[in-house]
């Protein structure tokens, strides 16, 4: 009986220490209108090619006490892609580059975090583009806390680089498209 | 420029070297050796695909790009075992069709219910093999009927202008330049056909070209990010219809040409069709810049 009590009791602590350190971490859902996508291109080792896609959507669990806790799943729909040429844009949407038909969004999904400084943190998670999915480290600063109509809102910037062939993007081999990918992603998240 | 020279060497040139040395070599060795084309055109676009695109994994629904790779190579087994067995020609268009319906619905089974109904799949592949079959009805009689390059050419024709109509109209480069790669297999046919009079390019060489240059047709059509204009649709419709035109070649006032006549009255036609659809792709392609 003492047993049986002591193991309730057990599993009872140890789901309230699931709970408590999971409450800790707040919920958080990316604004699509104050979030962006930016990322430039070397072309013919020249000059660069900036383009954006539209703003993420997704959650981010952010715990501000322990940065470790914080994570970040969010989803970019590949077709808002715009370079600001139409012949350019449609190449990139096509089954050369994203191919959005087949892979309509593009996610990154968190699997451990590092802090690396009082507002940085290292994130390593699975980027999956065109069907791929890789296992890549990302730098993330917290930018700031606000407040706007009543509700907190957190800005993470993150701001690395791919290499485009990793995802299956091989046409127009360097120098006509540099290889890396410089990518910025600018989260405004939202408190729900 | 979308390849480096290396590219445009393996990718190009060395499928047409291999489809033409290897094919000159049995030739000679056989009285009949159509059996080597069907395999030897699917092994020189799985050369160009692995160079050009070289995105290759299964299983080969996971990427429908995969399938054109898959699909060349099982094309290219039909047309061997079409050359080996001879079959009747109502197993052929049944062989023929159930292949192309299996790849057009892999191929197409990923945009439903998003980007079309499950019915306008079933009607797709309905249309793309009625389309297909046609297709190798007319160039695959043509080429039992009139040996030499008049094939070859025809399926250079049509192969250069679907490589147009894929890198600049529809914005897939990769495809125009797969596309290429069966142009430069095609140049291998006619030097082959202007040089051995005997070569026959039925039973294996132009089901095998027919049936890669449909799926990727049908792959860009539906995987561009193109919204096709009532213009192009009339183009890309122009196109497929192109080579019944060929039929001119056999109007009874040409019986008594030289060969040559017959050759120029199948082909120009198709040509100059082709040439107004590349045409206005190329026009398109300036208007939108």
């Amino acid at each position: 009986m003492n047993r049986s009590l002591a193991l309730w009791g057990g599993f009872t602590l140890a789901l309230a220490f699931v709970f408590s350190s999971a409450a800790l971490a707040d919920d958080l859902k990316a604004d699509p209108v104050h979030s962006f996508v930016v990322f430039d291109v070397h072309h013919f080792g020249a000059g660069y090619v900036y383009g954006t896609f539209g703003g993420p959507t997704g959650a981010v669990g952010y715990d501000s006490t322990d940065l470790t806790k914080t994570s970040f799943d969010l989803s970019v729909d590949t077709a808002s892609i715009e370079t600001r040429n139409e012949n350019r844009d449609k190449d990139l949407k096509g089954p050369d580059y994203f191919d959005v038909k087949q892979f309509p969004t593009m996610t990154f999904k968190s699997t451990s975090v590092t802090k690396t400084g009082d507002q940085t943190m290292a994130v390593t998670g699975d980027l999956t583009v065109r069907g791929v999915t890789k296992s890549i480290t990302v730098p993330i600063e917290i930018t700031g806390t606000g407040t706007m109509m009543g509700k907190t809102r957190t800005g993470f910037r993150a701001d690395f680089k791919i290499d485009r062939r990793d995802y299956g993007m091989v046409i127009h081999p360097e120098p006509v498209i540099g290889n890396d990918v410089h990518i910025v992603v600018a989260i405004e998240a939202v408190q729900q | 420029m979308p390849y480096t020279a290396m590219q445009m060497v393996c990718g190009l040139f060395l499928p047409a070297a291999l489809v033409g040395l290897v094919a000159a070599g049995a030739w000679r060795l056989f009285a009949d050796a159509r059996w080597v084309f069907g395999p030897l055109v699917a092994i020189g676009f799985g050369i160009a695909y692995w160079n050009l695109e070289p995105k290759i994994g299964w299983p080969p629904n996971a990427n429908v790009l995969y399938l054109l790779f898959y699909f060349a190579l099982a094309a290219g087994i039909l047309a061997k075992a079409d050359a080996l067995f001879r079959p009747p020609w109502w197993l052929r268009i049944v062989l023929l069709a159930i292949l192309w319906r299996l790849a057009v619905r892999l191929l197409l089974i990923r945009q439903v219910p998003n980007l079309i109904s499950a019915s306008g799949m079933e009607m797709w592949i309905d249309v793309s093999t009625l389309v297909t079959l046609v297709w190798w009805l007319v160039i695959e009689g043509l080429a039992e009927r009139a040996p030499g390059v008049t094939v070859p050419i025809l399926l250079a024709t049509l192969a250069a202008s679907v490589a147009v109509v894929l890198a600049i109209g529809w914005h897939i480069q990769s495809s125009g330049a797969l596309a290429g790669a069966l142009v430069a297999i095609c140049v291998a046919g006619i030097v082959l056909g202007a040089f051995t009079r005997r070569i026959s390019f039925s039973h294996g060489y132009a089901q095998t070209v027919v049936l890669i240059l449909q799926l990727l047709l049908v792959h860009g059509y539906f995987y561009t990010d193109d919204t096709l204009s009532g213009t192009q649709q009339a183009w890309i419709t122009a196109l497929l219809a192109s080579p019944l035109l060929a039929f001119l070649g056999d109007v009874p006032v040409l019986r008594r040409r030289s060969a040559g006549w017959r050759v120029a009255a199948r082909v120009a036609p198709v040509m100059i069709l082709l040439a107004a659809v590349c045409a206005a792709t190329v026009r398109d392609y300036l208007h939108a810049e």
